[in-house]
């Protein structure tokens, strides 16, 4: 049966009309790709130079060669390797803790038996994600103030400390309140894609297995699960990719004199000698080895998730 | 049916869409109403003032009835660097710019992309006041520091300029003792000082500072709302810069040793001795851990709700309207014995906004009547203070007065009044206001002018502008210091005890780059830098 | 036929609900505090803090900032269309390429393929990129607004694609046999059948262009062709500058200083700040629940995934 099938499908759509169509189809994406993001890609040749705005566009491609001088200004400072720890840490256990949780609530949402509820929920919970980290952040660091913040006290009331803890004064909590504050500022947007595939799935399958005797929560882990696992991996293979990548604004509203070490992250770094100096060179140069590196980890990622999964991006 | 509706839908968005597009493109045409005028674009990174140039605001008509230009104004939102680097690439620099980056000043310098001021005006307006109003104290600054006259400076206050204006009665001693001022110092709060008993004035030594702290400390302060006073508050954001400050130099630290070399700050004894004394504090339980972690916004809102005892750092930490709450006791004498410093710029400031005209301006005998006319005293009352009568008048003693109507006017965003900081002139504002030096605030402090105090020329240690070219390795060695003081500072101050406090500042290590740098720069400007100072 | 519930489905049910409630109000809480804090006396929060539950000295001051000058009507009409125009469009034109590169039978995928994480990954620099901007002759018109951000990125395709590979290519070949083009098949079956992913990514897209200031920052003079999010940044830099001179020049000018102290208003950086980031999220919180609706379950029609 498969093999009548496979035949089938060989000669099924490999014509030369069905191709002009497709790529007819792809015509319009493609120039805006290779207008917006290929042929800018010149722009790198600024990593390997000494190149100064003043020298005008064409300067790019003639200023000097300068010993790969802007990449080794990245490594060379005594942040850099605090700055790839934190960077590392933050994303890893982040998303580690960030994505499970994630689907758990999309399932929880989608389980909800009163649709007005439902919509309650999901009106509301993505709210914080449209306030600006600015002011996320201070609220943030108003809760955790050992001076009278919301959670001293109430650690306090409960008798479970007895002295205000300085949460943002100490290296050791700044992982923690980096991770968890960025998973309730977007845990209800972060829903919305999982929520799709969710509703993506057919609901005659659960009629199916709801006869067979299935529970809901039985349903939810063998039926909605496996069915959304495709996006799931999809999901998980971007944030590998992106473990280099922070959200800069977060950071810097939570960074202080006290907690640097544990706080300076790749992209507060860059921000610092490229903005401060414009040092666009060594800015460039940050960016184009972040690049790199993300392409490879995507490389790996997708490899290993269509060993396991058998699904992948491409 | 529902598609159909979908692709209504969409088509009436997308028509809605392209009507927007129209209108908009074609309405953007705006300024050529004013082809009258001759108009130039101005790029400020820094202003107050409106973008429309409105000529129905008296101020705007002022300006262009007398220089018949009405400038397209820019100010960025934000990244006005960054922006100006785009244009700088695309080689479309705008024909006036205002900027205050000195990276960014020395790009369009190197780059050769700026006119020199006086062979502008002397090209396109050589019978310009410029020439002879202009402070030349100003002039030779900036020719020392930048290479040549390029800019038109802001706020210029100078011997010179002051001898050209001149100032009301009365008021020169005010204005002299002004030059010694600083805006960082040991602050006492007043009322909770009155509480013990104790006179401000009089804690002028260390150990009575201590001791007044540890009073502080012991009687328990409450402000009004009930809450807990902090003894000792300083701004941990900026803890190099505006916490130390005061303190290094209260204690004696000099950038020079015995020998008249150049030694960086760090290495002095007498920093040392300022960071061990904060780091006493802490230890003594005047200084809360938590203000460590806080940020200038916090800190104020402490100091302003009655919150902070004593505060040790600079006036923009304190508000507006609560200054009568602080006193400063004057120079604390370091119980090391070392008498403290105050630098003084021997030479005269070179302004804060820097205002540069591009050689490849379309419009250059209008720009130069534009700079002629508000720069020149017409003007300068024009846009400082508004239209006589209305926003102000003068008194019989040649003294203006504002009105309310000019008060409210000003920074309102619409009239654009005072909103021409680059043209702000400090002596000339001071030469026609008149201010009563009794009332100005006591937060002047003149630590510079008492004799307990040694002056040195703190301009001796300037480097010239651009001698650290950004993204050279002096730079980047520069900045990795100063990334490293940051987070080191903290660490010493709140060091446990007197053993690890020891320990870490021995093994801090920072760099020598930038006593080389400057013993360079010294020795080719031909200066000896032990003898070239004011001194007592 | 589903049975009654059995206790432990309500217990989970019960489980369900708390959390979700405790959710909700760790949700709502922080946008309340931006409100209570806008609507509160600036110089007040100066002095002593943000307030917490209740505005402690209520004044409209901020708000009345921020939608006072009547660039900001021009400001909302060009975002608003700019965000109309974009979303339409390059939610069709993604999702036709993503529909084409999701065919297993398209010659030189892997050429597409390249390109697209290219472009997603490795980034010229904004030179380069306002470079191009210039030479197109898009810089400081309306245009720059639309043109480049009409292909919806990389990342999008990748999750249409996936969506469009899970539908059946049963229904697909039975289509091509009744004789409908590529372009049939994607317009009439798959796009529909889509529905709750191109919901969710379009709501992506809204956001991603309402909020966007820096096109306008960069890519044009910043005059004429302001955006709402342009505006807003604008008005909340200038409050700070103002801070900024007032405070620095408390020691340098102790005229200036004198004066601005007199004309000190109701409101400070903060509160503008606040209010011009609510009225700038009120119309997303608005447009949210319309498309919510297109998550709801299955409209899949026919067979059961094989």
């Amino acid at each position: 049966m498969n093999r009548r099938n496979k035949k089938k499908r060989y000669e099924f759509g490999y014509d030369l009309h069905t191709q002009l169509y497709l790529h007819a189809m792809l015509l319009p994406g493609t120039l805006l790709i290779i207008v917006f993001s290929i042929i800018p890609l010149f722009g790198i040749l600024i990593a390997f130079t000494n190149y100064k705005p003043a020298m005008g566009w064409s300067g790019i491609f003639t200023a000097e060669f300068n010993n790969f001088r802007n990449f080794m200004q990245v490594f060379r400072s005594n942040q850099f390797w605090p700055m790839i720890k934190n960077t590392l840490g933050i994303n890893l256990i982040g998303q580690a803790v960030i994505i499970p949780l994630t689907i758990v609530f999309a399932l929880l949402v989608n389980e909800l038996t009163s649709k007005r509820f439902k919509s309650v929920v999901q009106t509301t919970t993505y709210m914080p994600h449209f306030l600006s980290w600015a002011i996320y952040g201070g609220l943030v660091v108003t809760i955790l103030s050992p001076d009278g913040g919301l959670l001293n006290v109430l650690l306090q009331k409960f008798g479970i400390i007895s002295e205000p803890i300085s949460f943002m004064a100490r290296e050791e909590y700044f992982w923690v309140i980096a991770i968890i504050s960025g998973l309730l500022k977007e845990l209800g947007w972060g829903t919305i894609i999982y929520l799709a595939a969710i509703a993506g799935v057919d609901p005659e399958m659960y009629e199916a297995a709801a006869i067979d005797g299935a529970s809901r929560i039985r349903r939810m882990f063998s039926i909605t699960l496996p069915s959304i696992l495709p996006t799931v991996m999809i999901m998980i293979i971007f944030a590998i990719a992106g473990m280099l990548n922070n959200n800069f604004t977060q950071i810097y509203v939570l960074q202080n004199s006290l907690n640097r070490m544990a706080s300076q992250v790749i992209d507060t770094y860059v921000y610092q000698i490229g903005m401060q100096q414009f040092q666009f060179g060594v800015a460039t140069a940050a960016n184009l080895m972040k690049s790199v590196f993300a392409l490879i980890l995507l490389g790996a990622a997708n490899f290993t998730s269509k060993k396991l999964t058998n699904t992948g991006l491409f | 049916m529902k598609r159909k509706k979908l692709l209504a839908l969409g088509t009436v968005v997308i028509a809605l869409g392209i009507v927007a597009a129209i209108i908009i493109t074609m309405t953007s045409k705006a300024p050529e109403e004013s082809e009258k005028y001759a108009a130039f674009e101005w790029f400020l990174t820094a202003s107050a003032l409106p973008e429309t140039w409105d000529v129905e605001q008296p101020v705007f008509r002022a300006i262009t009835d007398a220089t018949n230009c009405t400038p397209i104004v820019t100010i960025p939102a934000t990244d006005a660097d960054t922006k100006l680097n785009l244009m700088i690439a695309n080689n479309d620099l705008p024909d006036m710019m205002t900027l205050t980056n000195d990276d960014l000043i020395n790009e369009l310098i190197e780059a050769d992309l700026v006119w020199d001021l006086g062979e502008f005006m002397e090209t396109y307006l050589p019978e310009s006041h410029i020439f002879e109003d202009f402070p030349e104290d100003v002039k030779n600054e900036i020719i020392r520091r930048y290479g040549s006259w390029y800019f038109y400076p802001s706020h210029i206050v100078s011997d010179d300029a002051a001898e050209i204006w001149g100032y009301p009665e009365g008021t020169e001693a005010y204005y002299e003792a002004l030059k010694y001022s600083d805006q960082f110092s040991v602050f006492i709060n007043t009322a909770y000082a009155a509480q013990l008993g104790v006179d401000v004035k009089s804690v002028d030594t260390e150990e009575k500072l201590l001791d007044l702290m540890q009073q502080f400390n012991k009687a328990g302060l409450k402000n009004e709302a009930g809450a807990d006073v902090y003894t000792l508050v300083i701004p941990a954001e900026e803890l190099k810069e505006m916490n130390m400050r005061p303190l290094k130099y209260q204690f004696g630290t000099l950038p020079y040793n015995e020998e008249g070399n150049y030694r960086s700050e760090y290495y002095a004894p007498q920093y040392r001795h300022a960071i061990e004394f904060l780091n006493k504090c802490y230890q003594l339980g005047y200084l809360d851990q938590n203000i460590m972690t806080l940020d200038g916004t916090s800190t104020k809102t402490i100091c302003n709700s009655g919150r902070a005892a004593v505060y040790i750092g600079g006036i923009s930490g304190l508000n507006m309207g609560h200054d009568d709450e602080w006193q400063t006791p004057g120079p604390v004498l370091s119980s090391a014995g070392d008498s403290p410093v105050f630098p003084v710029r021997g030479t005269t400031g070179v302004g804060w906004l820097k205002t540069f005209i591009s050689k490849n301006c379309e419009n250059p005998e209008e720009i130069a009547r534009f700079i002629d006319y508000m720069s020149g005293r017409e003007g300068m009352i024009v846009h400082m203070y508004g239209i006589e009568g209305e926003d102000y008048s003068w008194d019989d003693q040649n003294m203006l007065n504002r009105t309310e109507t000019g008060k409210s006017k000003v920074e309102d965003s619409v009239s654009g009044m005072f909103g021409f900081y680059a043209f702000h002139h400090t002596n000339f504002s001071r030469s026609v206001e008149y201010i009563d030096a009794a009332n100005a605030s006591d937060l002047q402090i003149s630590l510079g002018s008492s004799d307990k105090v040694f002056r040195y020329n703190s301009s001796l240690f300037d480097l010239p502008a651009g001698y650290i070219e950004a993204g050279s390795d002096y730079a980047f060695i520069k900045n990795e210091v100063n990334n490293y003081v940051e987070t080191e500072i903290p660490k010493l101050i709140m060091s446990k005890d007197e053993e690890t406090f020891n320990k870490m500042y021995d093994s801090t290590v920072y760099d020598e780059y930038v006593n080389i740098v400057v013993q360079e720069a010294a020795a080719e400007a031909g200066i000896d830098l032990k003898e070239a100072q004011p001194g007592k | 036929m589903v049975h009654g519930k059995s206790w432990r489905e309500k217990t989970f049910d019960i489980f369900n609900t708390i959390i979700m409630t405790v959710l909700i109000i760790l949700s709502v809480y922080p946008l309340y505090y931006a409100l209570i804090n806008s609507l509160n006396n600036g110089q007040d929060i100066i002095n002593f803090g943000m307030v917490l539950m209740w505005p402690r000295e209520f004044t409209l001051e901020s708000w009345k900032t921020v939608l006072g000058d009547a660039s900001v009507v021009r400001a909302i009409w060009i975002t608003a269309s700019r965000t109309a125009i974009v979303t339409v469009l390059s939610t069709f034109i993604t999702t036709m390429f993503a529909y084409a590169f999701s065919r297993s039978y398209l010659r030189g995928r892997k050429v597409y393929a390249a390109l697209g994480f290219v472009s997603m990954y490795v980034n010229g620099g904004i030179i380069a990129f306002f470079l191009m901007i210039s030479e197109l002759g898009l810089y400081n018109t309306y245009w720059v607004y639309i043109i480049p951000s009409l292909f919806g990125g990389f990342y999008n395709v990748i999750i249409y694609t996936s969506n469009f590979k899970a539908i059946p290519d049963g229904l697909l070949e039975s289509a091509k046999m009744d004789g409908a083009s590529e372009f049939q098949i994607y317009s009439r079956l798959v796009l529909p059948l889509s529905k709750p992913v191109i919901a969710a990514l379009a709501i992506f897209t809204v956001v991603g262009i309402w909020n966007d200031y820096q096109t306008t920052l960069f890519y044009t003079e910043g005059t004429t062709l302001k955006t709402l999010q342009y505006y807003i940044v604008q008005l909340v830099q200038s409050a700070n500058a103002l801070e900024a001179l007032k405070t620095s020049s408390a020691a340098g000018n102790a005229e200036i200083y004198q004066l601005l102290q007199e004309t000190a208003g109701p409101t400070s950086a903060k509160t503008i700040e606040l209010a011009a980031m609510l009225i700038a999220s009120v119309p997303m919180i608005i447009i949210y629940p319309f498309a919510q609706k297109h998550f709801t379950q299955g409209m899949m029609i026919g067979s059961i995934k094989g």
